[in-house]
């Protein structure tokens, strides 16, 4: 049936039928006095990890995951990742004029030391399968629930951010909104992505005898860096 | 899935009698229902919320019409294509037609009711189209060639020694890899390698934002996130009653979804896609199909009252907190929705023609309606599914006129005392003569069932009056 056909059957069937008002008052949301502290609770609640540059320093942060996920390398989204948050980092000429950009820096014994030496990448499905960490920024955090916001866009991949076991958001404190109307209603911009994902902590599941399992098909290891 | 619910007495008294089943059971009240309730209390304004959820579907379903165009309108403007069909056997003839013109030879699949009521992942097989289940609990139940027992928890019957066999380990090896991490890692590395070379992907939609096109689709395993990553071709299904209005109509679903499904404040993912990928963007897929369902919706609307049934969210808080679905367990019902939705839902969706006994499977209890995140009145709507199934079915008739028979009879006795009092006697002492043994059944229908499992209450030896009387007369 076409789409009219089913619509006038939907229009014959309702017509005449009580229609009651669409609701236009939102109802109250939580607010936090201390949004990222709440926002880390909560994260940690669900498994994920976040190290706050405040107390320990961007380097020794990143050095700390590279030990926990037990990796070298750093699979970048793009300089602007490290640009939004004041990372130094050293690339060559030609690689800069690349629109697309992955970049990958190597930290021989998981020891970071700025400025980054970065190099670009292609993303192959081989890289991908050989990448332990992706690391990425999110433009809107939520408080209430720990999650972040993941867009597809220039140097965003749905398949980095989603196959690696283990995942690097840096959030920015000015970022994190307080719930999740907040972010839904002022931070999405929808059109401007074909995907939006909100992500709280690692994939998991439960689907044998209902013990929880995080990595089933995404991230097990779900980090976040807090910087100002 | 073609419903199979005329043996419904049966395989419920199977599943009695199977010891996995009834463990795997135990755990959907004391996981996913007090998770559920330990939500609902610390969720400030939860009344609310529900309130709020039950009053957008109800004006949403009443413009259903207006809403599924703006949907449409605003998917294709997306550059999406859209599908309208009727039934189930339309939308698999659409794709199955448009998966052999691109000549796709493997497809994967995240978790989607709406393709289980299709049966789609058979049709596909049958016209030469691998497909493959990506969720962890449907690969499980793809590989036992079983169907899912629960909306959200659908391989919640199978232990890990079933589940070990099925994901093919040795016998040998069984002691070491049987844990359920080592089970999810092993299933992890048999399906990572079709994530990325599948010629399409499938997955269900958990709602639809007409105002914007959008698609909303809630995770916790990332299988539906790489299953739009890598094909180029994404086919999303959904029941015509998913769509909601606006944007900011989605946070109160998200809450009373995922803390009424599985007791999280939210899911691990939840998607938002908006048309197909951009020239920018790195993957995702080329093409956008969606598919809009009706397959006997449209009919539920007709009366008034039940159309709320077409409010539900498919949360599985109602299954999670029924004592029947608890007992008898998913697959005893024999259609894709079970326990209390899926009790008026399927005899609806199929217009009365099948499962016509599972309103009956009810004690009444009212807990799917208290659990119910739009407040759906399921008790009341089970009674007037009896109703209505009684009055209509001619097979029951016979059954009727006992019943009628035996409701004036009994409405005889009560209403005069002298006969209430007689028959009470008489009942007395012929128990006293008859029944002399511990057990008591019934041999003559209806009461021979329900005392097959259960003694017959007596009567005490003297009623109230007597022994009022019996004192009066002493003092």
């Amino acid at each position: 049936m076409s789409r009219s056909e089913t619509l006038a059957t939907l229009r014959k069937v309702l017509v005449g039928k009580n229609t009651p008002e669409l609701p236009t008052n939102i109802p109250k949301m939580p607010r936090f006095k201390d949004p990222a502290e709440t926002f880390s609770k909560q994260l940690k609640k669900v498994g994920g990890i976040v190290l706050d540059s405040r107390t320990m320093g961007l380097e020794k942060c990143l050095s700390t995951i590279l030990g926990k996920a037990q990796s070298e390398i750093f699979v970048w989204e793009g300089q602007d990742t490290l640009e939004a948050h004041s990372i130094p980092f050293s690339i060559s000429r030609a690689a800069k004029k690349q629109k697309q950009q992955f970049i990958l820096s190597n930290h021989p014994q998981g020891h970071v030391i700025f400025p980054l030496r970065l190099s670009t990448v292609e993303l192959t499905l081989e890289r991908l399968e050989n990448t332990t960490i992706s690391a990425g920024s999110a433009d809107v955090a939520i408080a209430e629930t720990g999650t972040i916001l993941f867009r597809t866009g220039l140097n965003r991949s749905r398949l980095l951010f989603g196959l690696p076991p283990c995942r690097l958001t840096l959030v920015s404190r000015r970022s994190i909104v307080h719930n999740l109307s907040q972010a839904i209603n002022a931070g999405l911009q929808l059109e401007e992505s074909s995907l939006i994902t909100l992500t709280t902590g690692p994939s998991r599941t439960a689907d044998i005898e209902k013990r929880l399992v995080v990595g089933v098909h995404g991230p097990g290891r779900w980090f976040v860096i807090l910087t100002d | 899935m073609k419903p199979r619910t005329a043996e419904f007495k049966k395989t419920a008294s199977r599943t009695l009698r199977d010891p996995q089943i009834q463990r795997g059971l135990e755990a959907v009240y004391s996981n996913f229902h007090v998770g559920r309730q330990r939500q609902a209390v610390a969720t400030p304004n939860w009344e609310d919320q529900q309130d709020r959820g039950r009053a957008i579907k109800a004006h949403t379903i009443a413009n259903l019409d207006h809403y599924l165009a703006m949907l449409a309108d605003n998917v294709e403007s997306n550059g999406g294509h859209v599908f309208f069909a009727t039934d189930a056997e339309e939308a698999n003839r659409y794709l199955v037609d448009m998966a052999l013109d691109r000549r796709v030879e493997s497809v994967i699949k995240s978790k989607s009711m709406v393709s289980e009521e299709m049966g789609l992942a058979r049709e596909f097989e049958s016209a030469g189209i691998k497909t493959l289940e990506t969720d962890l609990g449907e690969y499980i139940i793809q590989l036992a060639g079983e169907t899912p027992s629960h909306l959200i928890a659908p391989a919640i019957h199978k232990s890990s020694d079933q589940i070990a066999t099925l994901l093919g380990v040795e016998a040998g090896e069984m002691s070491k890899s049987k844990s359920p991490e080592d089970l999810t890692r092993l299933a992890r590395t048999q399906l990572r390698p079709h994530f990325e070379r599948a010629d399409m992907g499938i997955t269900g939609v958990n709602f639809a934002i007409a105002e914007t096109g959008t698609l909303v689709i809630v995770e916790n395993e990332g299988n539906a996130l790489l299953s739009t990553a890598g094909p180029p071709v994404h086919i999303a299904l959904m029941g015509i009653e998913k769509v909601i209005p606006r944007l900011s109509d989605l946070p109160v679903f998200l809450r009373l979804l995922t803390k009424s499904a599985t007791g999280q404040a939210i899911s691990s993912y939840v998607h938002f896609i908006t048309g197909t990928s951009q020239l920018e963007e790195f993957d995702g897929p080329e093409q956008l199909y969606l598919i809009l369902l009706d397959n006997g919706r449209s009919q539920i609307l007709k009366d008034p009252y039940l159309a709320q049934t077409l409010s539900c969210i498919r949360c599985g808080a109602c299954l999670n907190a029924c004592p029947v679905y608890e007992t008898i367990g998913g697959h005893a019902y024999g259609s894709t929705y079970q326990g209390p939705i899926g009790a008026i839902l399927t005899p609806q969706l199929h217009n009365y023609k099948a499962g016509l006994k599972h309103p009956f499977a009810s004690s009444l209890c009212g807990a799917c309606g208290e659990v119910c995140p739009v407040k759906i009145e399921i008790p009341h709507i089970l009674l007037k599914l009896r109703e209505r199934i009684q009055l209509t079915q001619a097979e029951t008739a016979s059954n009727l006129s006992l019943e009628r028979f035996g409701f004036r009879l009994w409405a005889w006795i009560m209403t005069c005392s002298t006969r209430f009092q007689t028959l009470s006697r008489w009942i007395r002492k012929a128990q006293r003569i008859l029944f002399s043994k511990l057990v008591l059944q019934l041999p003559f229908s209806p009461l021979k069932y329900w005392t097959r499992n259960r003694e017959l209450p007596r009567l005490p030896p003297e009623s109230f009056r007597d022994l009022y009387q019996n004192r009066r007369d002493r003092e």
